[in-house]
């Protein structure tokens, strides 16, 4: 047993050295980062590859693998914590700023009770965050380095109010524990160092390229309205995706639950009733080994309607959204919701 | 039993903690003194409310308040004049708090016998979160509730954390100690990145003044 024990003290040690050979005083006597991870607290450590998981969102599942090729913040927050609660609003600023960088910030509620933590969600966050719950504290349990805070006997809370840099490759590249001492709820070191890693570029080969498409360039939409539909009388609105060679996106009926189903929809608008949407079969992708179901080329979806008889004749917009995860065989850009419109040349009813 | 269990496993760590951190000492030399150590206990408070923060600070009294224990006595702070106080401003939410209530009972235990009383105020709590506070380590002292919050107010700084909107929410885990007449002597607020849950600093405050007192 003994032996063991000095067997582990040794290797800690050689960790130790391989970390302080880097040049200059490690990150955690930097100021702005006295929170950040130390060797010393065990993994995950920046390097590791970031524990996958996937959650539930507002927008539904979100797995962080399907993120790869993109930067990602995550950050743990409870909505209880006084010291999260002053961030939240400035993550939300961080979000927008950064997301012509590609960054995807995501901010992960430890241990929440679903509807309160929705209404938090829905009163407290910006739109530019993807929020997700932690149910049960087990994806949190696995960001907790073992000798982090070592005093906490539920683990899941270690993490609160942590940030965690994700890069493209799906390592991490800052682990940040909240410093009340220097509290900042501006996340202005956060921010230097997201400035360091993604404008400055050293960002490793499989990073996202100035010329790499975002998930809109990838998937053309054109919406066909029906022209001048009667009163009473049914027609469909067909919305068509050319999606770019080399890239899916998932079929109405994903394989695997947590992708991203390809939705289409109309809002309620006066005097139109929404039918199922329609859409094309499947094209089956080999991946992996496995076959999985997919839009590829052109997909045509539609969305028939039925108008009421007492419609107004008039040219009536109606807006909708589709929503897709456009992927190809090594990584998938983020899911996206994209919003369209649509008219309709509504005549007069036929007289019975 | 799985918290039985983890505790167990992190003693048995200890040694081995200590091992890496000496180990460490080479590597860590070109680093500063912040370097690897197995007892993160910074060697002062990190956070001690001093006057830049505002009032009440260390060397002010410290504010009288008349408040009500689970037991339902009334404990009055300036009722113990003439012993030393430990007094800790806890919830049952937040994790700090949690960490140190078993080291808050043990100092209590240590100190029973030194003329030293101990005192937690839960902060601005609802019944169910006053209870969890109560039932998750038996606390052999007063456990005072400031159900308004009013009492926690006059003890918080209008300077420190400032980013912090619910004012009654910044002395959360903070501690102090208030020698034998009413003088604040220790005042320091969670530090999460040196997070001292043994209370070895406000143990540290306290010998120090039972030293004193014994020495005149």
């Amino acid at each position: 047993m003994r032996a063991a024990l000095q067997a582990g003290a040794l290797c800690s040690l050689l960790a130790c050295g391989g970390l302080s050979s880097t040049a200059g005083p490690p990150l955690w006597a930097q100021p702005g980062f006295y929170g950040a991870i130390r060797p010393e607290m065990g993994h995950p450590q920046p390097g590791d590859a970031a524990p996958d998981f996937e959650l539930p969102s507002r927008e539904g599942a979100v797995r962080l693998a399907s993120l790869r090729g993109h930067w990602t913040l995550l950050h743990f927050t409870a909505s209880w914590c006084p010291y999260c609660d002053a961030e939240v609003e400035h993550l939300g600023e961080l979000a927008t700023a950064y997301a012509k960088l590609d960054l995807h910030v995501v901010l992960i509620g430890v241990m929440e009770e679903p509807g309160h933590w929705n209404e938090y969600a829905a009163t407290h966050v910006a739109r530019s965050v993807v929020v997700l719950n932690d149910v049960d504290g087990a994806v949190s349990r696995t960001y907790a380095p073992p000798r982090a805070q070592p005093s906490f006997k539920d683990r899941s809370q270690v993490v609160l109010d942590s940030t965690v840099i994700v890069d493209p490759e799906g390592k991490i590249r800052l682990f940040l524990f909240p410093d009340s001492k220097h509290f900042d709820p501006t996340f202005r070191a956060v921010r230097g160092e997201l400035d360091r890693l993604l404008v400055v570029g050293v960002a490793s080969p499989a990073a996202k390229r100035p010329g790499e498409p975002a998930a809109d360039g990838v998937v053309t939409i054109d919406v066909t309205a029906p022209g001048r539909v009667a009163a009473g009388e049914a027609s469909e609105i067909t919305v068509v995706l050319s999606i770019a060679p080399g890239y899916h996106v998932m079929s109405d009926h994903p394989s695997d639950p947590w992708f991203i189903a390809t939705r289409v929809r109309f809002d309620d608008a006066a005097g139109v009733s929404w039918k199922e949407p329609r859409y094309p079969p499947a094209v089956p992708f080999e991946l992996d080994g496995r076959t999985i179901a997919t839009f590829r080329g052109k997909a045509v979806l539609s969305v028939p309607f039925i108008l009421s008889r007492d419609a107004d004749p008039a040219v009536r917009r109606v807006d909708g959204s589709v929503r897709y995860q456009a992927c190809t065989e090594g990584s998938c850009l983020f899911p996206v919701t994209r919003r369209m419109t649509a008219t309709i040349d509504v005549a007069p009813s036929s007289p019975l | 039993m799985m918290a039985v269990d983890r505790e167990r496993r992190t003693r048995s760590l200890t040694p081995l903690l200590l091992l890496a951190a000496i180990g460490c000492g080479g590597a860590a030399a070109a680093v500063p003194a912040t370097g690897a150590t197995a007892d993160p206990t910074l060697g002062e408070p990190s956070i001690a409310v001093t006057p830049d923060l505002g009032s009440p600070h260390v060397g002010d009294r410290a504010p009288d308040f008349d408040l009500v224990a689970q037991d339902g006595s009334h404990v009055k702070l300036s009722s113990l004049r003439g012993s030393v106080v430990m007094l800790a401003f806890v919830t049952s939410w937040c994790p700090f708090s949690e960490a140190e209530q078993p080291y808050l009972k043990a100092l209590a235990e240590d100190y029973a016998r030194k003329n030293v009383k101990v005192i937690a105020v839960d902060i601005k709590e609802d019944d169910a979160g006053y209870s969890k506070y109560l039932q998750r380590v038996t606390m052999p002292f007063p456990v005072l509730r400031d159900a308004t919050g009013e009492t926690t107010a006059t003890f918080t700084p209008d300077h420190a954390q400032p980013a912090i909107k619910d004012r009654s929410t910044v002395l959360v885990t903070s501690n102090l100690v208030v020698d034998p007449l009413g003088k604040i002597i220790f005042f320091t607020m969670v530090d999460t990145a040196h997070f001292d849950a043994r209370l070895v600093q406000a143990r540290r405050a306290i010998d120090g003044e039972l030293a004193r007192a014994g020495g005149t």
